[in-house]
């Protein structure tokens, strides 16, 4: 599955993410579709994805 | 995207000696030609089992390896066989090899064999462990369904449209993966996890400063009751799938409940004919045993009556002696002693003239033959041979119908035992109560997921609270707590939104396939999904096809594989299997027709009576890429060659 396969699945989320809360970085939430579809067996390896993510979410707002 | 490039096929099935499909590059159908024990079937077993280990024989039941071997080179004592195929995704060439081999001299069962599997990625051999992590990627097993599958496996598609079915959740958990559905469905879960997580450490911080304690403390204990409150939902929601497991299981066992009462219902007609056979029979009896006591005259009869003709004649002549001897006398006296008057004038001439020589002295005495004859004439006739042989009959047919009866009785009786009934009669009980208990656990999850959003209320007005006043290391903590939050609350609307859109998009691609394949565009107009992905068939007025046949149901599983081929992140071939069989010629050749539009790579497994060389080279054109037979070398070898 390449990522520009699921662009419809990403555009769902990211649209959502827009509307729900724009201040929400769409790279974070693109971070966890990419974690998930990377490693669609693996609850562990996700979830360091999603927190890998998470840190470099939190790192860009800690330096703004 | 996965295409297909080679399959390589050695002592598999019907391909004793190496056998080898080529599938063009770019896009159009391979059609491979086939007779029945050819081995069509084989060949997509051989792909199923380059990616999975698999193969599957009737009714999707896997079968055992060791009936895999080709048995021409069994009984040349040569066990074992190999696949290889190799295919591209996403632009990188694999090459798979899957090669079973006995690890005795003569292998009886599956455990007597070794396999390998290599596996190449560009130029790189992946060792096991990343060979067991990059198949699923490539190809997940639980959507194989709609990439490799035959007649039979889309007769399974009628399921979706009964959505509370067990099958049916299983396919339509098969169409989400195969649609990307798991992708958000896992990461609202592992977003969720991430936040108790958060959650707790906020709180945690929170209660370590005077000033943010009691609010640290409480959004503490709600984390944990919030976190306590979802075990219970996980434990519940487990138990809800084992009682829909149970819920499927009895179901099955009901559905043999219909056989079994049909079976009742002929035990019980054939033992009360029996009980009327017998009954009957007896009454046959009774009467031949009556007709049997008069049987002896019917023997007597000719015997009697000869005796009888013979005794007449004797009397007669008895008769005219005795009238002989008193005319002689009352000639003689010209006096009749019978009548006691005198004979006078002509009289007495004539009957002198008719007495004759008589002697008139002689004796006036009856004879024998009187008597007999009257003995004779007490003997009552009767012939009823033809009422004691019908009665005969009867009886010997009613005594063959009672013996046919008991044999179907005791073959029926073996289906009906006893514990079957006892069995039925569980199930029914047993169904019963995995409903009630289904509706109180549902209940029960629904209270737990009421008190959830509660708590996640509270907890997010206390995240507010801290946010205000908490210290800059707790507002980090919060700060984690809220973008998961965020996160998690945008995942979960996605799962809803995306599944409502891929349905949409299911239903428009499925109705245009559908419509392509029919014969009834006059009838019908679309396709209508439903919550389970299940597609009814919808007229221009709007109504609903109640009675669909099986051809139909056929068309739309097909339009339902294309459009999740259209939709679905990850695509493939589809090889297809002897397609044709419940089909007319005119839905036939709508198919063919629409096989370019399913799939970028086509791979059409066809029975040439089912549809010619000929037609599929016209229907196809120039989306026909490449045209394979399998041809017979003998029973057990088949050779796989190019149509030129």
């Amino acid at each position: 599955m390449k990522t520009s396969e699921i662009k419809t699945l990403l555009k769902t989320v990211k649209v959502i993410g827009a509307e729900k809360h724009p201040d929400l970085d769409a790279d974070f939430l693109e971070a966890v579709v990419n974690a998930e579809q990377q490693n669609p067996d693996d609850d562990l390896a996700a979830q360091r994805g999603i927190e890998l993510a998470l840190e470099k979410v939190l790192s860009k707002k800690r330096v703004r | 995207m996965l295409h297909l490039r080679r399959l390589v096929v050695e002592g598999f099935g019907p391909f004793a000696d190496k056998g080898r499909v080529e599938f063009p590059d770019g896009p159009g159908v391979t059609v491979v030609y086939g007779d029945n024990m050819r081995g069509k079937t084989s060949l997509l077993n051989a792909i199923r089992y380059a990616f999975f280990g698999k193969v599957l024989g009737r009714g999707s039941k896997e079968r055992r390896l060791h009936t895999v071997t080709n048995r021409a080179l069994a009984a040349e004592g040569k066990y074992g066989f190999s696949v290889s195929l190799t295919f591209d995704q996403d632009e990188t060439e694999y090459e798979l090899v899957r090669h079973c081999r006995p690890k005795v001299l003569l292998p009886a069962k599956d455990e007597d064999y070794i396999e390998d599997v290599m596996l190449r990625r560009g130029r790189n051999l992946l060792g096991p462990d990343e060979q067991k992590a990059a198949l699923p990627k490539i190809f997940p097993h639980e959507v194989s369904r709609f990439f490799l599958f035959d007649g039979e496996l889309l007769q399974e598609y009628e399921e979706l449209l009964f959505s509370e079915s067990e099958p049916a959740h299983k396919i339509s958990e098969a169409i989400e993966r195969i649609l990307g559905m798991p992708i958000l469905k896992r990461g609202r879960a592992h977003l969720t996890q991430l936040l108790e997580g958060a959650d707790r450490l906020a709180a945690k911080e929170a209660s370590k400063s005077q000033k943010t304690k009691a609010l640290g403390v409480s959004l503490q204990m709600a984390a944990e009751q919030k976190e306590a409150h979802q075990r219970e939902i996980r434990e519940m929601q487990a138990e809800l799938a084992e009682f829909a497991q149970q819920k499927a299981e009895l179901e099955e066992i009901l559905k043999s409940k219909e056989k079994y009462a049909s079976l009742l219902a002929e035990r019980d007609k054939l033992e009360s004919e029996l009980e009327e056979a017998v009954r009957q029979e007896k009454a046959r009896k009774a009467d031949l045993q009556r007709a049997m006591g008069d049987a002896w005259r019917t023997l007597l009869y000719e015997t009697v009556r000869s005796a009888r003709s013979a005794a007449e004649l004797e009397a007669e002549k008895d008769w005219d002696r005795v009238a002989g001897v008193l005319r002689a006398q009352a000639a003689a006296s010209a006096h009749c002693g019978v009548c006691d008057q005198d004979v006078v004038g002509s009289a007495l001439t004539k009957l002198r003239e008719s007495a004759g020589h008589v002697d008139g002295k002689a004796s006036l005495g009856a004879s024998a033959a009187h008597s007999t004859l009257a003995d004779l004439r007490k003997f009552h006739e009767s012939d009823n041979s033809g009422q004691v042989t019908e009665m005969w009959s009867q009886a010997e047919a009613l005594r063959l119908r009672q013996a046919a009866h008991r044999d179907r009785l005791t073959d029926l009786k073996g289906a009906l035992s006893d514990s079957e009934e006892d069995t039925t009669r569980r199930a029914k009980a047993g169904y019963v109560e995995v409903l009630e208990k289904q509706g109180v656990k549902k209940a029960a999850v629904d209270a737990a997921l009421a008190k959830v959003e509660e708590i996640e209320k509270n907890i997010q007005r206390m995240r507010k609270e801290l946010d205000a006043h908490g210290n800059a290391e707790q507002k980090a903590w919060q700060l984690r707590a809220t973008l998961l939050g965020q996160a998690v609350e945008v995942f979960a609307a996605a799962v809803e939104r995306y599944k409502a859109d891929l349905r949409e998009r299911v239903e428009t691609s499925a109705s245009r396939l559908f419509l392509a394949m029919t014969t009834e565009r006059r009838d019908f107009a679309r396709l209508a999904i439903n919550e389970g992905y299940g597609l009814n068939i919808v007229h221009h007025d709007g109504k609903i096809e109640a009675s669909r046949s099986a051809g139909a149901e056929h068309v739309v599983a097909l339009a339902l594989m294309g459009a999740l081929q259209q939709n679905a992140p990850l695509r493939g071939p589809i090889m297809m299997d002897s397609l044709f069989g419940r089909l007319d010629g005119g839905h036939t050749n709508n198919v063919i027709k629409t096989l370019p539009e399913m799939a970028e790579q086509v791979v059409l497994l066809v029975h040439e009576a089912e549809v010619g060389r000929a037609q599929i080279r016209k229907l196809l054109g120039s989306s026909l890429v490449k045209e394979y037979e399998l041809e017979r070398v003998s029973a057990r070898r088949t050779r796989i060659a190019v149509v030129k």
